[in-house]
């Protein structure tokens, strides 16, 4: 038999029951009621006392008769006796008529009763004539009177026993209606039980169920309490219906007492707009949200919130809240972040180092690829003078006169004077890049030595002019005096060998608060703006270069002393054609400074 | 209870009587002046009320003739009775208007006492309640000595569920001749 069954089953039997003592107490009731009625129309005992009454008040009149035949029959005696009569006869009025008339017919004493109503009545006739002329009451009246007086007495004692009869039978009755009362509470009492079990069983199952309930939302609390994350569900009304331990942590509730029941808005004290209030808004509008990991405001950790709507069939009745503490998480991925960034910086700079070597490798190829074609041509001239000059004395021999062999050994030497000018300023300017020149900088007279080495110029050209504007000069500059010489010599050689005369060479000399400035112009042939920052390049020949002598070192030496005095050599274009460099090094003050 | 009951005895065919009465009548009257306001019956005596009185004609006893009680407030009651047939119409004094007539103060019970010395106990409260007549007319006709007269307590019972029992019944007293106060 199926559960479902089962209980229709005892449904129908409660029912049964209860329908069956409803019916039972019924028929109980009713069995009572009617035998209550049967009691209250009993005649019996009220026909017995009033036939009783009517006998004494018949005896009474026949004693006062015999005493009124007997006596003086005075007015006194008159009166009583009528009162008696009067008396007897309301008394025979009561039994034959009224009420108990039916009760005397059903006795079947209607007959006994008749007659004696009728003998009285006959026997009153008798009394008034006898009342009036004071005379004596006949015998045969009075004997009748009391041959009836006898026959109620019979009468009642058969009323008497007929009524003891009915009485017997009535208990008869009410024994046999008092066993089926009995016999009917019985029942009724099993029903009872049967109700009073049924419904004990059912307090029971309903006790077992709100256990089972309870059990249930403990088991619920507790998996909501072992959470690690904050959780706080809500419903419609954003009114809180759980939460656990972990949220309180997180989010201490603004009031003091139980968040369950409150509304979160209350709870937290949150203003209209806050975020969270627009969440829980969302979530009940059937949205899934997730709020990445921020700071939690007012403390060093960082938070990710969830919310689900939480729905029963297919409407929504309310949502949950899921607090994440990712602060670990979230601090070992920032971690990781600046790792790679260092990562990457370091790879940046490998790279930046790499890229700088081979800009120096390039640059070192490109040295001696400069310094191979320098050498080729530079070198290659003299020696082929030399060699010219030496196949020349060996093919004239004897011939030749010594005037000629002294032009040809000058030109020889001139060429070795030249080969031996390229080596020394190469070997320079190796000792200058290997920093094994010494730098001894002290107070010299910068205008003697400008002097000085125009002068020597021209002994070496001593078709140029120069011009010279010295004046701004101060009387004494601190700087190391050979070195500054060779930076000089070398502007000039510049100047002249790129240059033709007549054309004069300039030398100023300006002065501003900071720096000195030695401008050497040229009117010759300049150079292109492209070529103007590689002019200070090793071994670089300009263009227009091509064809004079030079190795290409002189200016990359001059800047070099010139930085090692803490100024620089730069070149301009010259107004008017040819072009103007420029050294540059800082007054006494900035250089003692 | 002699005296009363030789009053009590008097019938209106022995007129004659009344000369030795009226003399015993003015007698009594004389000896309790200052406590008699009531008038001395002229009558046979129907009714005597004993007890503690305020009005009285002989020492602590109140005695009606017919004519005193007709002189009283007369009241109708139409009911059925347990000792007859059908509804009867019964016309009389009130209970409570014959013991404001005497003056009854702080009465618990009355005694009722018929011509063939049948009593009963009614509490004073109940038979006021209840309505209590003290019928002299039957239907129109006055009550005679054969037919439950001269005075017959009745009360409304067709009107009253609660007086319809045997209990009540029994101080339906007929034949009255006598009210003990107590």
């Amino acid at each position: 038999m199926s559960s479902t069954a089962k209980k229709r089953t005892i449904s129908g039997m409660t029912i049964g029951a209860v329908v069956a003592s409803a019916l039972l107490l019924t028929f109980a009731l009713h069995r009572l009621v009617q035998t209550e009625a049967e009691l209250a129309t009993g005649f019996g005992e009220s026909l017995l006392y009033a036939l009783y009454q009517a006998h004494d008040e018949e005896q009474r009149l026949i004693l006062k008769a015999y005493d009124w035949n007997s006596s003086e029959r005075l007015t006194e005696d008159a009166e009583q006796l009528h009162l008696q009569m009067d008396l007897a006869i309301s008394r025979m009025n009561v039994v034959s008529q009224g009420t108990l008339g039916p009760a005397v017919a059903d006795a079947n004493e209607a007959t006994v009763i008749e007659t004696a109503r009728s003998n009285l009545m006959a026997f009153d006739n008798a009394l008034q004539a006898a009342l009036l002329h004071r005379s004596a009451i006949p015998q045969a009246r009075l004997e009748v009177l009391r041959a009836d007086a006898s026959k109620l007495k019979a009468a009642a004692t058969r009323v008497l026993i007929a009524e003891r009869d009915n009485v017997a039978r009535q208990r008869n009755r009410y024994s046999s209606v008092l066993w089926e009362a009995i016999v009917a509470i019985f029942l009724i009492l099993g029903c009872g039980i049967v109700i009073v079990g049924r419904l004990l069983a059912s307090l029971r199952s309903t006790a077992r169920a709100k256990d089972a309930l309870r059990r249930d939302r403990d088991f619920s609390n507790l998996l909501l309490q072992s959470s690690g994350d904050g959780v706080i569900a809500f419903n419609v009304d954003g009114r809180c219906t759980h939460w656990n331990s972990v949220m309180g942590e997180m989010f201490p509730a603004s009031c003091s007492s139980d968040v369950v029941g409150q509304l979160v808005k209350d709870a937290y004290r949150l203003p209209e707009d806050h975020v969270i209030l627009n969440m829980m808004c969302d979530t009940l509008m059937g949205h899934s949200l997730h709020m990445p990991a921020h700071p939690l405001p007012g403390s060093d950790r960082y938070v990710e919130k969830f919310t689900h709507p939480v729905r029963s069939g297919r409407a929504i009745v309310g949502g949950i809240l899921f607090i994440r503490d990712v602060t670990e998480a979230h601090l070992a991925r920032m971690q990781l972040v600046e790792h790679r960034d260092q990562l990457e910086a370091t790879v940046k700079e490998r790279t930046r180092d790499l890229e700088e070597s081979l800009e120096r490798e390039t640059r070192l190829r490109e040295l001696y690829k400069g310094f191979v074609s320098m050498v080729s041509h530079q070198f290659r001239t003299p020696l082929s003078i030399v060699d010219s000059s030496a196949q020349r004395m060996i093919r004239r021999g004897k011939e030749m006169s010594e005037e000629e062999i002294r032009e040809r050994a000058g030109k020889i030497r001139t060429a070795t004077l030249r080969l031996t000018r390229l080596v020394s300023s190469t070997l320079n300017a190796t000792k200058l890049d290997a920093g094994e020149i010494d730098f001894a900088p002290r107070r010299c007279d910068l205008g003697k030595l400008i002097v000085e080495a125009c002068e020597r110029q021209k002994e070496t050209t001593p078709n140029r002019r120069f011009t010279m504007e010295l004046d701004q000069l101060p009387g004494s500059v601190s700087c190391d005096p050979l070195l500054i010489d060779q930076v000089v010599a070398n502007l000039l050689s510049n100047a002249v060998k790129y240059s033709s005369p007549p054309d004069p060479i300039d030398v100023m000399v300006a002065v501003d608060d900071r720096w000195l400035h030695i401008k050497v112009s040229d009117r010759g042939i300049g150079f292109s703006k492209g070529e103007r920052d590689k002019l200070f390049e090793r071994f670089f020949r300009a263009k227009a270069a091509i064809g004079v002598e030079g190795t290409g070192i002189g200016l990359h030496v001059a800047r070099t002393i010139a930085r090692m005095h803490g100024g620089d050599v730069d070149a301009l274009p010259r107004n008017g054609g040819g072009s103007t460099f420029v050294l540059r090094i800082p007054k006494e003050e900035a250089l003692a400074a | 209870m002699r005296r009363s009951r030789r009053f009590l005895s008097q019938d209106s065919l022995y007129q004659a009587a009344r000369g030795p009465a009226v003399g015993l009548v003015i007698f009594l009257a004389a000896t309790a002046v200052s406590a008699s306001q009531l008038a001395t019956p002229t009558g046979p005596i129907l009714l005597t009320i004993t007890g503690k009185l305020d009005r009285a004609n002989y020492p602590d006893e109140a005695v009606f003739d017919e004519a005193m009680l007709a002189a009283l407030p007369q009241r109708r009651i139409e009911t059925s009775t347990p000792r007859t047939d059908g509804k009867k119409i019964f016309d009389g004094v009130l209970l409570a208007d014959l013991l404001d007539f005497v003056g009854v103060d702080d009465a618990q019970t009355l005694r009722a006492i018929a011509l063939n010395e049948y009593e009963i106990l009614t509490p004073v409260s109940e038979a006021l309640e209840f309505g209590a007549l003290l019928a002299m007319r039957m239907d129109g006709r006055p009550s005679t000595r054969r037919d439950k007269g001269p005075i017959w307590i009745v009360y409304p019972r067709d009107t009253n569920s609660r007086i319809q029992d045997e209990h009540h019944d029994a101080r339906w007293v007929w034949q009255l001749t006598r009210i003990e106060v107590q």
